[in-house]
Order: C-alpha cells, then sequence, then structure tokens
C-alpha cells in the first residue's frame, strides 16, 4: 500500500476517534453547538483560523497564482490580516452580547440583537444558502484530494471524502470540530512549511523564484497581473485585498467562533495566536502555486490531470513521494474538514434551533433537538455530493463569489450589532437583502470583467450605505437593547435587578432562559 | 527587492507589520480587559482585583 494511504487512513481514523470522544462529552445542545462558550485562547485562534483557511488555500489560490503570479499574492495579504481585524473588532463585545440574549447561534443572535422575525427569516434564507455554496466548494476540494491519491473517478472521492467529514462532524458537534480544528492547524501548518522549505531550497530562494519566473513572463512579477490582466483595475485589486481582510467579519460561521469563547478576555490572546499562525499559513500556498508554474513549464507531466487547481498535491507528488506527499495530503484534507465541519455545524444550527427549536417546538426536548440537527447534516452533504456529481464548479470562483455574498450580506449587520445602538432592523434587513443579492447578481454575471470592480466591493459598499440610511427608519432599538449594548462594552453600570428581568421579558421569548442564566451563573460564581 | 520590482516588493513586508499590530492590539486589550469586570462571561474570579465578595454588592447574594 502507498505510504501516503496509510497516511491518509492514520488521519482519518484520529479525526473519526476525537468525534466519538467529545461527543461523550456534548450534554445538551449549548455544548453541541458553542461547546458550552468554554474555548480557550488557543482553541478559539486555531478553530477561528483553520475554519477560514479553507480548501481554496491548497487549490483556489494556488491556481491564481499559478495563472496570474505575484498578483495573486493580493488575496494573502488581505487574508493574513483578516484573523486580527476580525477579532480585535468583534470578539469581546460579541461574546458578551451573546451571553446576554443567550443566543447560540449567529442568526438567532441577529434576531435578539435587531429584535425582529423578518432579520432572522431573511438571515437563515442567506446563511442557508450561502453556506451550503461554501460546503460545496469543500466537497469539490475533497473529490479532487482523494482523486489525486487513488486516481479514481471524482464521483468516488466524493463520496468517500464527505462520508468522512459527515461522520466526524454529526458524532462530535462543536467540541469535536473546535479540537479537531487545534490538531489540524497544526498539520496544516507544518506540511505546508516543510514542502516550502524543500521547493524554495530547490529554486535558489526567493531571488532564484523570480528569475524563473521573470523568465517564463516578466508580468508574473508585476502588480497588474500576468500579460497584464487587471491593470488600471483598481476595483479588482482592492475587492482582492479587502474581502479577506474585513470580509470574516460577515461569515456566520466565522463570527460563530466569538461566541464559544470561554471568557471575552481570552480574545486578546486569541488574536495574537491567531495573528502568527495566518503569517506562517497565508503566503505559502501562493508562493507554491508559482513554484508549480516553474516546474510545470518544465515539464507539463508533473501537473495531475492537467488541473491546475493540483498544482500543490502535484509539487507534493513530485518532490517528496512517499510521507511528506501524505502529509500533504492530509493537510489539504485537515484545511476542508476544519472548514466544512464548521458550515455543516453551523447549517445544522439554524435548522434545528433557529427553524425548529425557536420556531416549530419551542418545547422540544434537547435530544430531539440534536437529533434534528445531526439529520440536516446528513441531507445537506447529499444534496452537496450530488450537486458536485452532476455539475461540477471550479472550486476558486465558487468560494470567492460566496465569500463575497456572505461578507456583503452580514458584515454590517454583524460589526453594527455591537457597535452602534441607532443600527435597528430595517437597516439590517434592507443592508442583508442589497448586499448579498448585489454580490451574486456580480458574480452571477461576471460584471467584475466588465467593471474592474471585485464582486465583494460590488456587494458590501451598498449594504454599509443601506444600513447606515435605512436604520433611520422603522422601529428604533429599544431602550433595554441600548443598555445591553452598553454592558456588552464591558463597563459596569448600574442596573437594577428589577429593570434587568424587565428587559429580559420584552427582549425575547427565552426572556426566562435569559435571566435564569444570568441569575444562575452568578450564583454558581458565588457558590464555587 | 529579491528581484522583484517594488510594487510588489512591499507585501513581502506586510507579516511583520500584521505581527506588529497584533503585539500593539494585544497590550491595548491587555490594559482595557485590567478595567473590566468579565466574571458575569465566564472569566474566573480575580481575588487580588476585586477583592473578597460581599453581601449586597454586584455579584454577591
Amino acid at each position: 500500500m502507498k505510504v501516503e494511504i496509510i497516511v491518509l487512513i492514520v488521519y482519518f481514523i484520529g479525526m473519526i476517534g476525537m468525534g466519538l470522544y467529545w461527543n461523550k462529552k456534548s450534554k445538551n445542545s449549548e455544548d453541541y453547538m458553542v461547546g458550552g462558550r468554554s474555548m480557550g485562547p488557543l482553541v478559539t485562534a486555531l478553530t477561528l483560523q483553520t475554519t477560514a483557511m479553507s480548501g481554496f488555500m491548497f487549490m483556489g489560490g494556488p491556481s491564481l497564482a499559478f495563472q496570474f503570479g505575484y498578483f495573486a499574492v493580493f488575496y494573502a495579504v488581505g487574508d493574513a490580516s483578516g484573523g486580527l481585524i476580525n477579532i480585535t473588532v468583534l470578539s469581546r463585545r460579541m461574546r458578551r452580547l451573546s451571553q446576554l440574549l443567550d443566543a447560540i447561534s449567529p442568526i438567532e443572535y441577529l434576531e435578539k440583537r435587531y429584535q425582529s422575525i423578518p432579520v432572522k427569516v431573511i438571515g437563515c434564507v442567506i446563511a442557508t444558502f450561502g453556506l451550503s455554496c461554501y460546503v460545496l466548494g469543500q466537497f469539490m476540494a475533497t473529490g479532487k484530494t482523494l482523486v489525486t491519491l487513488f486516481g479514481f473517478p471524482l464521483e468516488i472521492g466524493l463520496v468517500i471524502g464527505v462520508a468522512v467529514i459527515l461522520f466526524y462532524t454529526f458524532v462530535g458537534g462543536y467540541f469535536a470540530v473546535a479540537w479537531t480544528d487545534v490538531i489540524q492547524g497544526f498539520i496544516m501548518i507544518g506540511s505546508l512549511i516543510i514542502i516550502f522549505i524543500g521547493v524554495m531550497i530547490d529554486m535558489g530562494g526567493f531571488t532564484g523564484l523570480n528569475a524563473r519566473l521573470a523568465a517564463i513572463d516578466p508580468s508574473l512579477l508585476g502588480f497588474w497581473g500576468r500579460g497584464d490582466h487587471y491593470e488600471g483595475q483598481w476595483g479588482v485589486i482592492a475587492g482582492a485585498s479587502l474581502i479577506y481582510f474585513i470580509g470574516y467579519m460577515g461569515l456566520p460561521h466565522s463570527v460563530n467562533k466569538h461566541m464559544a469563547m470561554g471568557s471575552p478576555k481570552k480574545a486578546k490572546t486569541s488574536a495574537v495566536y491567531a495573528t502568527i499562525w495566518t503569517q506562517l499559513f497565508c503566503f505559502i500556498p501562493y508562493f507554491l502555486g508559482m513554484a508549480g508554474l516553474i516546474y510545470y513549464t518544465n515539464d507539463a507531466s508533473m501537473l495531475i490531470n492537467d488541473d491546475m487547481e493540483l498544482v500543490i498535491p502535484s509539487l507534493a507528488a513530485m518532490k517528496f513521494p512517499g510521507i511528506f506527499s501524505g502529509l500533504m495530503l492530509t493537510a489539504i484534507m485537515s484545511a476542508i474538514m476544519s472548514t466544512v465541519a464548521a458550515l455543516m455545524l453551523l447549517i445544522a444550527t439554524i435548522v434545528s434551533i433557529d427553524f425548529y427549536k425557536r420556531w416549530l417546538k419551542p418545547d422540544a426536548p434537547d435530544k430531539r433537538v440534536v437529533f434534528i440537527s445531526r439529520a440536516s447534516i446528513i441531507v445537506v452533504g447529499i444534496i452537496g455530493v450530488t450537486i458536485a456529481i452532476m455539475n461540477p464548479p471550479g472550486i476558486f470562483k465558487l468560494i470567492v463569489d460566496t465569500f463575497s455574498f456572505l461578507g456583503a450580506a452580514f458584515m454590517p449587520s454583524y460589526v453594527c450589532a455591537v457597535w452602534w445602538k441607532k443600527a435597528n432592523a430595517t437597516g439590517s434587513a434592507v443592508s442583508m437583502i442589497v448586499g448579498c443579492l448585489t454580490a451574486w447578481g456580480w458574480g452571477t454575471f461576471n460584471l467584475q470583467e466588465v467593471t474592474g470592480i471585485h464582486a465583494f466591493i460590488a456587494g458590501v459598499v451598498p449594504s454599509w450605505i443601506c444600513m447606515l440610511v435605512f436604520s433611520n427608519f422603522g422601529k428604533p432599538t429599544s431602550k433595554e437593547m441600548c443598555d445591553l449594548m452598553d454592558r456588552a462594552k464591558g463597563k459596569k453600570i448600574n442596573v437594577s435587578k428589577q429593570v434587568e428581568v424587565a428587559s429580559s421579558k420584552q427582549l425575547s421569548t427565552e426572556s426566562k432562559a435569559i435571566t435564569q442564566f444570568v441569575f444562575n451563573r452568578k450564583s454558581a460564581v458565588l457558590g464555587a | 527587492m529579491f528581484g522583484l520590482p517594488m510594487e510588489t516588493a512591499w507585501m513581502l513586508i506586510w507579516p511583520f507589520i500584521n505581527l506588529t499590530a497584533a503585539f500593539i492590539a494585544y497590550s491595548i486589550m491587555k490594559k482595557q480587559d485590567e478595567q473590566i469586570d468579565d466574571r458575569e462571561y465566564g472569566d474566573e474570579y480575580d481575588l487580588a482585583r476585586f477583592g473578597p465578595l460581599e453581601e449586597g454588592k454586584d455579584g454577591a447574594k
């Protein structure tokens, strides 16, 4: 048996074992969905970053570098700062406010913050659609990875890979996802650095790499991409940098991590861990994509299936056959699994908590909610595999378009939820609809090529304008919510217990749960 | 730098800018955290900073 296959099987068994172990530890829906709000800074940082860095980083990103050279690094520049921006802007306030609102899903959080059912329904529809597209991109990457290894058809690769992902996601929930993310984070970074060092030695360092690229085409080193493809298109350059620089604040599966943090004070350490990890990880795939172009120019047969999205697996197989190639494949699977597990878990949360428990059956027991959650994971998996087999999309375009769609829809709503008291349901609903539709239209009709403006910029700018303008209309933010937002800042304010109870009652149907939660928590502190 | 034109060479400095920014952010957030009582949100009770819990005080019986 090939060494790569043994390494990958050991990895799969390890991940499933962890899923089973953590399954025993999750006792209720809060454990399953947000890990009982007990994640430490390292786990928070790594789960945040590994979830953010998907199969895109090993396939979509390098393929762009393979095509356009240094232009692709603009995506890495934004990506390298995205985690820091996300944590510093949102983390602490969102952690506090989500607890005060007793929200365990990012959509439930929006509903309670904006005190609006329409916001919840719009959020659910956009999130379910966007996250499912994101899942589809990860499934494609899974199938391609296994095709690389076994050489069997994409369909079989998809079914096997997705079956493993589904199994470990639905047996473990958030605890499993968070802890396997840590292991996967180290596998991803370790494998990538090993391959990168080997390739750079072979290339003669950065200077050698750049000299060889210039020999192929000097414009590969330039600002505008190979053949100056994007010359003068500042809207594309800005979008390529900003999409990951600020876009993470609009991804429900990313902001969800803030809600699971053990305490708001873990945020500062998480920011440092996340930034260090990201600097090591973000740039390397793009350089490997460019190195792949050099090898490919010398020997066209090195590229598996002649598919430029397989440039990194091809490089690993060619330069480091055996255990390192196997490790690289596990790194790719790690990137995919850590993202797709979080996505599936979130879709499951939206279906089971937001739709089922909080709408259809408010009195449903925890056991039933977890069952619905797991069933929805399987359904989404089956639909995703079917679409991937019938009409396989390109990973780069699918992920960038979906990222633009989600970021444009949700970023103003999540940021304003904790930073702008005046932001209300009208502003949030209009912002979500306009943002996602504009980004979707831009991507679908390929307007970037016509206008020179990136889909993310095209979506997020009107989304922000709508939030700022339409928050002046409709029902203003209640006094009680403004008080909670003040508490989410972390400053102590003098609110009597009577006011706390009264405000909680008006805020949501879970008023009783909020009140019990807050006061039981205080009792627990005293009892300790 | 490394045979790159200046227009793209600046990208290679970016990781160092980010790391510096992260440590600056850490120190600012640390100072802010020291002013805030986050016991309600899962923070461990800091006896040295807040003193013993008293009857009638916020967070007490």
